[in-house]
């Protein structure tokens, strides 16, 4: 078995060359940190060769956990070393070549984007950079497949043959071929970058552009995606009409049978495939977000309104990601150098509306409260509020409150591959679509038995059920929040295993006997649980990992738990003032208010022991209030 | 005169990092990522809130915060 490394800069195609060399399909995008833990694969044309994929770095000695998943890989690393650089852009790329070929290891060079160089007008032939690093270097192209089988005869032909102290590289000769080669480029590629930055990054212009492109994707993802969903919804209810008639003549097992399918395979696995068009849409615009490079940016917008509650911009990434899957919003946590700040992200990725919770929130909005758009929309702008604010007292609380200055590099701006989106879009929704039907119909078939059996067997009473025994111990956790139904309560738990499930919970419960939420307000705040609440087992999972202490995991299901229960139960609370004594409602709301701003009015005022005045903590206000 | 000290548009070269190692592991991290003395460099511009500055060097382009750029010595190219 030989074994070959992909190393080098984040952004210089790594990724792109090892999904051509491997036939594999792993996410690209235009931005550090899309690879955040090492990728391995047969090389399709010689299945005795390996090929891993390793996150992108500066240096060998890595500073974010990422880049430390490189350190680790080659401090004991056997085969060659595959080093790729941007040709367009070596000057900073030959960086790391440097310290690469000092580990004594088999290397070849793989300068990539040939294509991009060619159009820049650089003439760097393969020769002349090699004489001056003094290892092979073959030029190619991953995106335009060019160069690739010959730069894997070159590395293969390198195994086994250790550099160790035979090699110098001629750092003078190194820095004026540099030169020639900047002298060469045409300054065309930056052109277009560097003119959308004086737009996309302006501090006036970037916020509106930034909140405008949220929103119109939301507006896309819901209009086009649900036409679409609706038709699916209809196809499914047509199918489980035809299904129930054939088997409503039968009886026995035969007709319990046919129950379960309906019931639990159609009626539950269709109501969450119905929202496919929904998240497909919706990944496919995420990614072109990523792409296009224009979510580095983002990031570099909303750092001023992430610092505020001890977060980087780096942060916003992962928020972003967490939008189409808390896992993949988790893993990206690992570009964060600062350990808090990372934790603190972890904490709060979760709390963004996934794909699996947009669903729900679609089911919500369309079935209990009647095509009420605003419900939809206010969910997303909760999620937000709360990272906000429940980042604000993790920060509180934490001992360090150094975020640790951002640190990001701003890939060019780069019109985004269609095949990349393409790949990408549909990896993600084939892989929500594999755990929604595996999960999705375990779930449905547990829910189904459990509602249909009891101690005494197959019935048609529910109140007989396992279901309800389960549901009714647990109900009086969720008495409080406004939603203690045995069916939410029940419903609510199955959320736990994958939030979609409590789509197909709610349908199959629905039927059966009397309402699951009393009032409007207490199936909003139910809606606000679900969202905030520690996240599916999958993501629980990678948070684990990623958290590495068990003490970091459980002070993260605490918190979510907690900020779950009290955001719900204030909703109950304020839903439920509302109706039956507005006038009390109005009156706490002013109090509540008014103790705010009393407080900070305070604050303002008190003495900041500037020392202006000479003497510690003097007490007197500042100038521009009463002076004691 | 440090980088927070230049406007939008400004070119300047970076004379002295040696005061980012006040900030634990970032200067390392700053030369790895291509930013040394001797290197030329446009500001871009200052994010909203003034929390971060995004630079221009030669190929590439950094966005660093405003805490980390304090400490690096310029004058004007």
């Amino acid at each position: 078995m030989r074994d070959i490394l992909l190393v080098g800069n984040p952004n210089c195609g790594k990724t792109t060359l090892f999904n051509l060399l491997t036939g594999k399909r792993e996410y690209t995008g235009n931005r550090a940190g899309v690879t955040v833990e090492s990728v391995s694969a047969k090389y399709k044309k010689d299945k005795t060769v390996t090929v891993t994929d390793l996150p992108g770095t500066y240096s060998v000695r890595g500073y974010s956990p990422d880049e430390k998943v490189v350190t680790e890989y080659l401090s004991d690393f056997g085969g060659v070393i595959v080093n790729v650089v941007d040709g367009t852009n070596l000057t900073r790329n030959l960086a790391l070549t440097r310290e690469l070929v000092a580990l004594g290891k088999p290397i070849v060079v793989a300068v990539n984007f040939s294509d991009e160089m060619e159009r820049l007008g650089i003439a760097l032939t393969e020769k002349a950079l090699s004489d001056v690093i003094g290892v092979p270097v073959v030029k190619i192209s991953a995106r335009k497949k060019v160069g690739t089988d010959r730069l894997v005869k070159t590395a293969l032909s390198l195994y086994g043959k250790s550099t160790a102290g035979k090699i110098n590289i001629d750092v003078k000769a190194a820095e004026e071929l540099l030169s020639k080669i900047k002298a060469q480029s045409k300054k065309g590629k930056t052109n277009f970058s560097d003119r959308a930055d004086k737009v996309l990054m302006n501090a006036y212009i970037g916020i509106p552009l930034f909140i405008a492109t949220v929103f119109a994707i939301y507006v896309i993802t819901e209009r086009v995606g649900g036409f679409f969903g609706g038709k699916i919804g209809e196809l499914f209810a047509f199918i489980e009409k035809a299904v129930y008639g054939a088997f409503k003549v039968k009886t026995g097992a035969e007709r319990v049978f046919g129950d379960l399918i309906c019931s639990a395979v159609i009626k539950g696995v269709g109501s969450v495939v119905s929202f496919l068009p929904q998240i497909t849409i919706l990944f496919i615009l995420l990614t072109l977000m990523e792409e296009s490079g224009y979510s580095s940016r983002a990031a570099y917008i909303a750092d001023g309104f992430m610092a505020k509650i001890g977060l980087n911009g780096k942060s916003l990434v992962s928020f972003g990601v967490s939008c189409g899957c808390a896992v993949s919003g988790i893993m990206a946590t690992r570009t964060i150098e600062n350990d808090d700040g990372r934790k603190a992200t972890v904490f709060l990725s979760p709390f963004m509306p996934c794909s699996a919770k947009t669903a729900v929130f679609a089911w919500f909005t369309g079935t209990v409260f009647n095509g009420n758009a605003l419900v939809f929309t206010s969910i997303y702008f909760l999620s937000a509020v709360s990272v906000a604010v429940f980042g604000k007292v993790l920060n509180k609380l934490k001992k360090n409150k150094d975020a640790g200055g951002i640190i990001m590099e701003l890939p060019p701006l780069r019109l985004p591959s269609f095949r990349s989106v393409i790949n990408s879009a549909r990896e993600k929704t084939v892989e929500f679509m594999l755990k929604a039907g595996s999960l999705i119909f375990l779930v449905s078939v547990c829910v189904w038995l459990l509602s249909n059996f009891g101690v005494k067997g197959y019935t048609t009473e529910i109140t007989d059920t396992f279901l309800y025994y389960l549901g009714s111990a647990v109900k009086y956790i969720f008495l409080p929040l406004g939603f203690g139904s045995w069916q939410a309560s029940v419903a609510a738990i199955s959320g736990l295993f994958a939030r979609e499930s409590i789509i197909e919970t709610l349908v199959m419960l629905s039927a059966e006997s009397s309402p699951i939420f009393r009032s409007y307000y207490s199936a909003y705040a139910f809606l606000v649980f679900i969202t905030l609440a520690p996240p599916c087992i999958s993501a629980l999972a990678v948070a684990k990992r990623e958290l590495a202490d068990g003490k970091s995991f459980f002070k993260m299901l605490v918190f979510q738990f907690s900020a779950a229960y009290v955001s719900a139960f204030t909703v109950n609370a304020v839903g439920y003032l509302a109706e039956k004594n507005f006038a009390l409602l109005l009156s706490l709301t002013s109090l509540v208010f008014g103790v705010i701003i009393s407080v900070k009015t305070l604050k303002r005022t008190r003495c900041k022991d500037c020392g202006a005045c000479g003497v510690k903590k003097c007490g007197k206000r500042e100038k521009a209030n009463t002076t004691i | 005169m440090k980088v927070t000290d230049l406007k939008e548009g400004d070119t300047a070269v970076i004379t002295d990092i040696r005061k980012l190692v006040e900030l634990n592991g970032v200067k390392n991290r700053i030369k790895t990522i291509g930013i040394a003395e001797g290197v030329t460099f446009t500001v871009i511009g200052y994010s909203p809130l003034k929390s971060a500055v995004a630079l221009r060097f030669d190929g590439f382009s950094v966005a660093i915060s405003v805490a980390i750029a304090e400490k690096i010595g310029v004058e004007y190219a």
